[in-house]
């Protein structure tokens, strides 16, 4: 597939601060991708290097297979979905959505039609005459997604659209987020800190910290494949284990849906003995911690048994995974 | 039983909205007594004949004679080309300090404060001292040989324009600078991401909401300007006088009492238009900084029409400035810059002059105060303390310089302890009819100042307070309270409440808290509400003139009688005298603001 989206050894500090080292990325056109990552890993500063908002220190943007690193944000194409949505306070919502189509000098029928398709596309036929701060967050938030793709860029990068808004809407603007993708068949680059909302939505997780690309994959290459303890933890709950002798790697983990708690005469190809300390029942599964006599915890997650005689605290237990669920994490390499 | 049980909520809540107003009631009573009776007398009395017979007589011979006519269409043409000039000059220095990184801020931002805490009459000295026939420009234009004969740059309409923009463009520049700080800037990030050029984001959506605080800063210049008489006074021609001027007149050589009084309503009635129609069009809150973006779009009709009208102009100047910017880059050497270069070397040229002309004329009464030449004449010959030692040997000039100083000291108290407690109030409470109160307690600062001294003139003379010093900090307090009211706002606003809560929550009581917490955080302001209140006495002209006496010397009285008399060096000494103490007043807010930055 074409490659939309090239960083090549960007970089970006503010004084003594480096917001991103060197970094190279590739995205191939219509792709969904997240950049999941903790606060102040350079999530942002990444995608205003994209849109053109700041300028990067080395390397360079290629947007199209052009050389873009010094073109300037109006002229890149790129829409741009802020963190606090950014809409102008005094336009109205249909205002709002026509600027971009204004800026293009297109005819004032096209756009009042573009806009009126636009608010349906949104589900927000009704809000046109009101000013921004007269809707809900929510709303606020889909008439931002409206703007930006009224004038249907290639490329839409959206810095936590969804911070603000709470559970329920968050849910149903990720199917609606999905759904545009599809329609318009655009580019996205999203930038979230949750990392459920990133497993859901995209088909590649860039996942970055401090400031560099810790691992780039699909959703389930970074929860069953982390490179790094730092993509193991970020990612999931991770039991980290003693490597066996043999093997070369630092440390070695396990999911806790790969520890079963072993019944009687059940075999794996790894088995510890240890206490349990406590056990919660979360409906379909049950969450198991239990202590090693070396002092280590691991959490077990297993499907809730109904028939199989009840667990209690303090009493013990076997644990036991399979070698092809044990993943070896890289020595973390000096930064 | 029932009867207790029912009575008892509706008096704690009495006692509780009780506390709620009772800081806002010093305040609000001071303002009724000695500035709205006077003033209402004022106009009552206009239509009285000097032997207390009703009659409509004056304002028949306003009517009658043209002159009067002519004298109200100069002052109303006067204010708005000063407004206008303000405006133009003051939104280039106001964008620059709103739009560079906030560490060069301060810096450029102090040369705006300095003009602004200066006197007005140190000031219009300064202008005489620049723009005089011996002055700095003809006499270096002469020595240059491009002029034969000095050129007429005072005592005309440049001269006042420049000693009235120069007055004026400080203000309006803070006005639009509060409004335009409070602009996201991500707004500008997002029209550019939408494909709108620097210029075009700039017109379409930076401009249209900064226009709030344009349109407040027009409204103050221009009401300050319809009773501004320094100086016309003093730069301009004795023909083409203003209403403050007439009145004047009318009070001191006419002894026209009644008469005046009548031209202090048509001056008062020009204003309140002004006020009025400004308040229907965009709100008096905007004073304050408050900004009601996006107001006009909201009316049906006519205000609707005219948003859609002003957009389109906007609109068209911003493709206009797209289009020539393309057409400029076509002409010049182009060097494809890199992205983030932004130098905008207009705007800095724009900007810096603007700053030079508000911050540097007063810096050529220095040399002339040690200058032996007897004429204010430039450049300065010699040097001498001689005019500092008339200065301090002259027992009338130390005299108001004390007497102006303790008289200042004691308006800025008085106002900090009526203003204070009001603008927590209005700032933190919501309290029934609060844009009223507001706009009481900003009225004296648009009110032009005449009008409140002459009301406060009958009534005191009806009291015996006249030339007392009570009666100059009472009247002084009446303009010094808006600037405390509005400065500890803006500090309020900026101040995060969930501190104060944050405190109460870890077991701090309320007094403790606001000990420990809110005044530490607070100080800062506090002392820059003192020290404008201060500044703001020691400069006022209008009480001086008809509140002190003969037997109560104050600087800026002393200095305008000087002024409109013989004008020596020595005015020069006393000038630099004063900038010395504003300059040590702004140090010390500098210091007490970077050192609570440190601390925080
Ligand atoms: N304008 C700026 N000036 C100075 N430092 C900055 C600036 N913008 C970002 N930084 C620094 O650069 C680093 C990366 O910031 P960035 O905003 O890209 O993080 P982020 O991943 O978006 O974090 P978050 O999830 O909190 O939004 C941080 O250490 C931040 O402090
Ligand atoms: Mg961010």
């Amino acid at each position: 597939m074409k490659t939309k989206l090239r960083l090549d050894q960007v970089a970006k500090s503010y004084g003594s601060v480096r917001a991103l080292r060197p970094t190279t990325l590739d995205v191939p056109e219509g792709e969904f991708l997240t950049l999941l990552g903790p606060s102040g890993s350079g999530k942002s500063t990444l995608l205003q290097i994209l849109a053109g908002l700041t300028a990067c220190d080395h390397g360079d943007v290629w947007i199209d297979g052009r050389l873009s690193t010094d073109t300037p944000p109006h002229d890149r194409g790129i829409g741009l979905i802020f963190q606090n949505y950014a809409l102008f306070p005094h336009l109205t919502v249909a205002q709002n959505i026509a600027f971009p189509l204004e800026m293009r000098r297109l005819p004032r029928a096209e756009i009042d039609r573009r806009v009126a398709r636009m608010l349906e596309v949104v589900q927000l036929p009704h809000v046109g005459d009101r000013l921004p701060r007269e809707l809900s967050g929510g709303q606020q938030q889909r008439v931002a997604f409206a703007r930006c793709s009224v004038y249907e860029p290639s490329i839409i990068l959206m810095d936590e659209p969804l911070g603000a808004l709470d559970k329920r809407l968050r849910d149903d603007m990720q199917t609606e987020i999905r759904r545009l993708h599809k329609e318009l068949g655009a580019t996205i680059l999203y930038v979230t800190h949750d990392q459920e909302e990133a497993m859901a939505m995209s088909d590649r997780i860039c996942l970055m910290n401090d400031g560099g690309i810790a691992q780039l994959g699909t959703p389930s290459e970074i929860y069953f494949r982390p490179r790094s303890v730092f993509a193991a933890e970020f990612v999931g709950h991770a039991n980290f284990i003693a490597p066996t002798p043999a093997s070369a790697t630092s440390k070695c983990m396990v999911r806790p849906e790969n520890i079963r708690l072993l019944r009687e005469g059940e075999k794996a190809d790894t088995v510890v003995d240890a206490i349990l300390e406590d056990t919660i029942m979360l409906g379909a599964f049950s969450r198991h911690v239990a202590r090693l006599i070396t002092g280590e915890r691991l959490v077990a997650v297993n499907w809730s048994d109904e028939k199989g005689a009840p667990h209690h605290p303090g009493e013990t237990v076997r644990l036991g995974w399979d070698a092809c669920n044990t993943v070896h994490l890289a020595a973390e390499v000096g930064r | 039983m029932t009867v207790i049980a029912t009575e008892l909520p509706a008096t704690r809540a009495d006692r509780r909205l009780l506390a709620r107003y009772l800081p806002l009631v010093p305040a609000v009573a001071f303002l009724a007594i000695v500035f709205v009776i006077p003033v209402a007398q004022l106009l009552f009395l206009s239509f009285f004949d000097n032997k207390g017979v009703p009659t409509v007589a004056h304002y028949e011979r306003l009517v009658a004679n043209t002159t009067y006519f002519q004298v109200v269409l100069n002052t109303l043409s006067y204010s708005a080309w000063t407004t206008l000039f303000c405006i133009v000059g003051g939104y280039p220095i106001a964008y620059l300090i709103a739009t560079i990184s906030a560490r060069h801020r301060n810096p450029l931002l102090i040369w705006i404060l300095v003009p602004l805490w200066t006197s007005f009459l140190v000031r219009v000295l300064a202008w005489m001292v620049i723009l005089g026939a011996q002055g700095v420009i003809n006499r270096t234009l002469l020595s240059l040989g491009l002029i034969e004969r000095p050129l007429d740059l005072i005592y005309n309409f440049f001269g006042v324009m420049v000693g009235s923009v120069h007055a004026l463009m400080p203000i309006a520049i803070l006005m639009m600078l509060s409004v335009m700080l409070n602009i996201d800037r991500s707004l500008s990030s997002a029209a550019s991401t939408l494909g709108a050029r620097k210029s075009m984001a700039f017109w379409r959506v930076y401009f249209p909401l900064s226009l709030p605080g344009v349109a407040a800063s027009g409204l103050m210049v221009f009401v300050t300007a319809l009773g501004f008489f320094i100086a016309p006074q003093l730069l301009g021609s004795p023909s083409n006088i203003m209403l403050a001027q007439l009145i004047i007149v009318q009070l001191e050589e006419a002894l026209n009492w009644e008469f005046a009084a009548a031209l202090s309503v048509v001056l008062l009635a020009a204003t309140i238009l002004v006020v009025v129609v400004f308040d229907r069009t965009l709100g008096l809150s905007s004073l304050t900084g408050e900004v009601r973006a996006g107001a006009s779009t909201r009316k049906g009709g006519l205000g609707r029409l005219s948003g859609d009208l002003g957009r389109q102009l906007v609109s068209g100047i911003g493709w206009g400035s797209v289009y020539a910017g393309m057409l400029l880059g076509k002409i010049l050497p182009y060097r494809r810059r890199r992205l983030g270069e932004e130098r905008r070397p207009f705007l800095w040229i724009l900007g810096l002059i603007g700053i030079a002309f508000l911050a540097l004329p007063t810096f050529f009464l220095i040399p002339i105060s040690v200058s032996e030449n007897r004429f204010l004449a430039w450049p300065p010959e010699g040097f001498t303390w001689q005019w500092y030692q008339i200065y301090f040997s002259s027992a009338i000039w130390v005299d108001a310089t004390f007497r102006s100083i303790g008289v200042g000291l004691a308006t800025a108290a008085l106002s900090m302890v009526l203003g204070v407690p009001a603008a927590f109030v209005l700032a933190r409470q919501r309290v029934i009819g609060k844009s009223v109160i507001i706009s009481l307690m900003l009225l004296p600062m648009v009110l032009p100042h005449i009008i409140v001294a002459v009301g406060l003139f009958y009534l005191y003379a009806k009291v015996g307070l006249v030339g007392t010093n009570i009666g100059l900090i009472i009247g002084n307090t009446i303009f010094s309270l808006p600037y405390v009211v509005i400065t500890v706002m803006a500090v309020l606003r900026n101040y995060d409440e969930r501190l104060d809560q944050a405190a109460w929550t870890l077991g701090a009581t309320r007094g403790v808290a606001f000990r420990r917490i809110t005044l530490p955080l607070l100080k800062a302001g506090m002392v820059t509400a003192f020290l404008f209140a201060f500044v703001k006495a020691m400069d006022e002209l209008a009480i001086a003139l008809f509140v002190a006496d003969a037997g109560t010397p104050l600087l800026p009285k002393q200095l305008w009688q000087e002024m409109s008399y013989k004008i020596d060096p020595s005015l020069a000494a006393v000038s630099t005298l004063i900038l010395v103490i504003v300059g040590l007043s702004i140090a010390i807010v500098q210091i007490l603001n970077s050192f609570g930055a440190k601390r925080s």
